[in-house]
Formats: C-alpha cells, sequence, structure tokens
C-alpha cells in the first residue's frame, strides 16, 4: 500500500463541480487524490460523471469550480503549449475509441508518438509489440474503420500506451471485449502501470478491478459516493467505505483556488473546522486522500454523535 | 530537426492525400501567375522600347528674337529649373538655315531666293533619359511655352502622346493582372486549406487530443502553401519563357525585332515574382489555419 509521504500526487482534485447547460449536474464537489504509480478504478453506472471526470483531466473540458492538478501541474493556469506538453504525456483510451478510420491500424497508433517527435524506427518497432501484445498483428495495415468494435477498442489502448505515459487514462476500456482479451488488456495496463505509469480506469466492469491494493472511486450522478481499495476479493475495504456522498459533507466555505491550494498544503484546518481532516490528523490512516477524508470526517463526525 | 523532419513528412502526406484540390490550386496559381508575368514582361519591354526612343527625343522651342548671351543664361536657369535635362542647345538663325540646307541636300538650290536668316531662333532641350520622361514631357512642354518669347514648342507630340497612353494602359492591366494574382492566390489557397482541414477535422482535433503543438498542426499546412507558390510560379514563368522563346523564334529578323530587343525576366525579376507567389500562398494559409484550427 503506497502511503502519501511515499508518493507524489499523480492527480488531485479538491472541490470539483461542473454543471452543463441548463442545470444537469455533472460532477458536485469530487475532491480525490491519486498517487504516482497508483492504479485507480471509476465506476459508476452511465451517465453518473466518470467520463466528464476524465474529460478535465485531460484538459478537454475545464470544471466550473474546484482545483485540478495532474502531474504536479495546475490545469487551469497553464498555458496552450504547456497543456500540450501535458496532453504528450498522458495516455488517453476513449470509450468512442476516437480513431481515424480511413487510416491503417499502425497509423492510428503512430499518431501519439509522432507528435512527440519519435524516430520512425521507433514508432514501427512499439506498434508491432503493442499490436502483438494485443494479438492484432495481422491488421496492422487493415483501416480502422474496418475493424470489429473490439478491435478499434484495443487500437485505442494501443494508442494511449504507445507513447509510454506518466498517466493512463481509460474509459471504459473492456467494454467490448471478451473475457480473454479483457484480460490481456488488463495485463498490459498493469505491465505499465509496474514501468511507472498511473491508472486511471473509468469502468463499470466488476471483473477488472479485483486487482488488490487498487483504489477504487465510486461516483452516482456526480457526486462521489465511495472511496475505497479493493482487497483480494476485489471488494472495497470496510475502513473506507461509506454510502454517505462525500461531497454533501465536504466544506462548503472553500471556493478560490488559493483556499483549495493551502487546504491541499494541510494548513488550512482552523480556516475549514472539522469538515476536512488532514492526513497528519488521523495518524495511520496517513495513505488515504483528500477525497477519503471528507467521508471519514463525515465518518468519524456520525461516530462521534456530531 | 526532429520538427522539421515530422513537418515534412506531414507536409508530403497531405499533399498526397488531398493531391486534387492542391492540383487545381496549382493550375489556378500558375494561370494567375502567367497572366500577370505576361502583361509585366510586355510592359517592361515597352518601357524598354520607350526608353530607346528616348535616345532621340528633344523638344524644340523656337524664339521670337535670337537670345543674347544674358538671355541664354537666364533661358539655361529656368530651363532646369522646372527639370533635369541631359544638355541644352542654343540654335541661331543662320545655324538653322545651314541645317536646313543640309537635309535639303540635292534640293538646296530651292533656298537661293530665300534669304539665311528666314528661319527662327531655337532653343533644343534633350530632356534627362528616365521611365516617366514621357509622361513628364508633356507637363516640360507646357512650361516653356509659357516662357517670354517663345513663339511654339515641338516635341513629336503626337507619337509620344499615343505611346504614353500605351504605357497608361500598360501599365493598369498590369496592376490589374497583379490585383487578380493576389486574389486568386491567397483566395484559391485559402479556400484548399480550409477543405483540406475540413475534411481532416477529426484528424486535426485528434491531434490536439493527444498533445500536438499549434506548429507541428499549422506548418505543415504553411509549407504546403509555399510549396504551392514555388511550384505554381516556376511553372507560370516556364510556360511564359517558352511563350516568349516562340514568339522570338517566329518573328526573329522581321522589321519589329530590328527596332526593339525583346528581354526576358532577369533573374532577379523571376526571383522576386516566385518570392511573391510563395509569399501570397503562405499567407492565404497561415490565415485560414488561424481562422479555422483558432491557433
Amino acid at each position: 500500500m503506497m502511503t502519501e509521504e511515499d508518493g507524489q500526487a499523480m492527480i488531485e482534485l479538491i472541490r470539483v463541480s461542473k454543471v452543463y447547460p441548463p442545470d444537469i449536474q455533472a460532477l458536485a464537489d469530487i475532491s480525490l487524490r491519486i498517487n504516482k504509480g497508483e492504479i485507480c478504478y471509476l465506476t459508476g453506472m452511465s451517465g453518473a460523471g466518470k467520463t466528464t471526470l476524465l474529460r478535465m483531466l485531460c484538459g478537454i473540458d475545464t470544471p466550473d469550480r474546484g482545483y485540478i492538478e495532474v502531474a504536479g501541474k495546475e490545469l487551469n493556469k497553464l498555458t496552450g503549449a504547456q497543456m500540450q506538453e501535458l496532453r504528450r504525456s498522458i495516455g488517453v483510451a476513449y470509450q468512442d475509441f476516437k480513431l481515424l478510420p480511413d487510416k491503417t491500424v499502425a497509423q492510428n497508433i503512430a499518431f501519439s508518438m509522432e507528435v512527440a517527435y519519435r524516430s520512425r524506427s521507433f514508432i514501427r518497432q512499439r506498434t508491432g509489440k503493442l499490436l502483438s501484445l494485443l494479438r492484432l498483428s495481422d491488421k496492422v495495415n487493415t483501416r480502422a474503420g474496418k475493424l470489429s468494435r473490439g478491435e478499434q477498442q484495443r487500437v485505442s489502448i494501443a494508442r494511449a500506451v504507445a507513447n509510454d505515459p506518466v498517466l493512463l487514462l481509460a474509459d471504459e476500456p473492456t467494454g467490448n471485449l471478451d473475457t480473454e482479451t479483457t484480460e490481456l488488456v488488463m495485463d498490459l495496463f498493469h505491465h505499465y502501470n509496474e514501468k511507472g505509469t498511473t491508472l486511471l480506469i473509468a469502468t463499470h466492469d466488476h471483473s477488472i478491478y479485483n486487482y488488490p491494493g487498487s483504489k477504487v472511486v465510486t461516483i452516482e450522478q456526480g457526486r462521489m459516493l465511495v472511496a475505497g481499495e479493493s482487497n483480494d476479493f476485489g471488494e472495497s475495504t470496510e475502513s473506507t467505505k461509506s454510502t454517505v456522498p462525500i461531497a454533501s459533507t465536504a466544506a462548503t466555505g472553500v471556493t478560490d483556488t488559493a483556499t483549495l491550494k493551502a487546504a491541499k498544503s494541510g494548513h488550512q484546518e482552523d480556516k475549514l473546522g472539522d469538515q476536512i481532516i488532514m492526513n497528519r490528523d488521523l495518524g495511520d490512516l496517513g495513505d488515504i486522500d483528500l477525497g477519503e477524508l471528507g467521508v471519514l470526517g463525515d465518518v468519524r463526525r456520525k461516530g462521534a454523535g456530531v | 530537426m526532429k520538427f522539421l523532419f515530422a513537418v515534412l513528412s506531414q507536409t508530403w502526406r497531405n499533399i498526397i492525400e488531398t493531391w486534387r484540390s492542391q492540383l487545381l490550386s496549382l493550375v489556378t496559381i500558375t494561370l494567375s501567375v502567367l497572366i500577370f508575368a505576361f502583361f509585366y514582361l510586355v510592359y517592361m519591354n515597352a518601357l524598354h522600347a520607350g526608353d530607346l526612343l528616348n535616345n532621340d527625343l528633344r523638344l524644340i522651342v523656337y524664339l521670337e528674337e535670337q537670345p543674347d548671351h544674358s538671355l541664354q543664361e537666364e533661358y539655361r536657369h529656368k530651363i532646369e529649373k522646372f527639370d533635369q535635362v541631359e544638355r541644352i542647345e542654343f540654335v541661331s538663325r543662320l545655324e538653322a538655315y545651314d541645317r536646313f540646307k543640309e537635309q535639303l541636300n540635292e534640293n538646296e538650290d530651292v533656298l537661293q531666293e530665300i534669304p539665311h536668316d528666314f528661319l527662327p531662333p531655337s532653343i533644343e532641350i534633350f530632356p534627362k533619359r528616365s521611365l516617366d520622361t514621357l509622361s513628364r514631357i508633356k507637363l516640360f512642354s507646357e512650361y516653356l511655352q509659357s516662357l517670354p518669347g517663345v513663339l511654339k514648342v515641338q516635341y513629336g507630340r503626337e507619337w509620344v502622346e499615343r505611346f504614353y497612353s500605351f504605357i497608361q494602359l500598360l501599365r493598369i492591366i498590369v496592376l490589374l493582372s497583379g490585383a487578380l494574382l493576389i486574389l486568386t492566390t491567397t483566395f484559391m489557397m485559402g479556400h484548399s486549406i480550409r477543405l483540406t482541414m475540413l475534411t481532416r477535422k477529426k484528424e486535426l482535433e485528434l491531434l490536439r487530443l493527444v498533445g500536438a503543438s499549434d506548429n507541428y498542426i499549422r506548418f505543415p499546412f504553411f509549407l504546403e502553401g509555399a510549396i504551392l507558390g514555388v511550384l505554381g510560379a516556376g511553372t507560370g514563368l516556364g510556360a511564359l519563357y517558352l511563350l516568349f522563346s516562340w514568339i522570338q523564334l517566329r518573328f526573329s529578323g522581321q522589321a519589329m525585332q530590328g527596332m526593339f530587343t525583346f528581354n526576358f525576366f532577369s533573374g532577379t525579376s523571376v526571383g522576386m515574382i516566385i518570392l511573391l507567389a510563395v509569399l501570397l500562398c503562405a499567407g492565404g494559409s497561415f490565415t485560414s489555419t488561424r481562422k479555422i484550427l483558432n491557433l
């Protein structure tokens, strides 16, 4: 298990909210921290807000409120060039694949490497290796539009990991795959995780988050319901499980970025009262992030009869 | 280096994938350059011919009385004050008579009964040759006519005015064809790049999602414009050169060739036309990408 002291945050969200017009609450006060090298599963029903969250993390969408930091960079402060640089270091496997149907499988995978100015030999070698791992070697020159959905999904995944990303965001990566191929893809993800890639996988496929030590975050109607760790049996541990929405218990007075940042650095206990509890107050729960703290704070207060 | 290589390969891919619209742009640019360069070449040669004619160009100012030395100096001063001249010659009544007699050659006996001072004294003015000599000469003659003691000013008015009108017409055509070149080139390039970008909309979106830099996205289009500019201008000028060679071959040894020498553009002019086309095409594509990609 990774503690906060051991790992720096790869993703940090503090009270992130997003409302789509006219008044669809896509995300409400989401707070979450994922350390470097961690695997986090984002679960929830369709329309819960998983995709919106991923879109915000790769800068496609912006929050109405809240603080987002990815790889040590505060997203709303990034210039265009800095955002482009960040995107080159993030791999994204989109739910709708975002493949170019008129281009071959190899060309689609090469895309992410070309923008990072990788050499031709590297691109050829890496593409071949990935296609072999995903059992698509025979499709290298096939146009993406001619592939089945399952094959397209694997190509999308190959493109996402091709550039050795520091962070991999995958939106329903196994939605169109059979059990055997799902295992293949998950093995690939874990291979990259072992190499240091942080994984955030949005899924409602229960079968894929049964890896011990992985973080599981559940979202429902834009609110974070559960933040915990999967055990050996793929279930969230009780210590971090709650049915109480985190957002409902989070500090309501924190709205500006400066305060959020100060809260992040752990010096705003007085200001925020006991609604946000810092890790150092929790003693042996030091590996639990801010998002979880909201839950725990609430649970603790409930336990104390507050 | 990696950036350059990536941009070049992207540009090559763009050209191959959208060769039909590229070909259409190339033809339009070639035709525009050809039309502009043709009229410009005619204009340059006409100016050159005018320059040759200017060698014989002089204004003859007939005077009422033979000017003495001080009056000659006064005339000289007033003439030089108005415009720069190559030289001024004062011709007395007797010198005029001698010249006339020389011109009559075998028929000089017709002058036997006529007094030697029957011709008026005159001033012959040789204007300094420049590209706009013809346009200035009319004004100059009007000024000379206004000087005291001047009877008449003669300068081969009719042909000068006709030639001047021809040059003016050519100048307007060159300007119009230049405007045509600018409009068609920038419009066609902009339109072609816009079409390319619309057909590759998904790809461009994806490029942004995977973190392509603005220059990575924009430069291939910019380069594409520049390449089309070079090819279009080169082809247009090549076609004009063929036409020029054909005309020279076909009309060599004829009367026109004897009078004037037709020249093709100098290397500098060729370079300038190609540069102009490149700038226009690159500018058109730059504006288009800027507008559509919002870069």
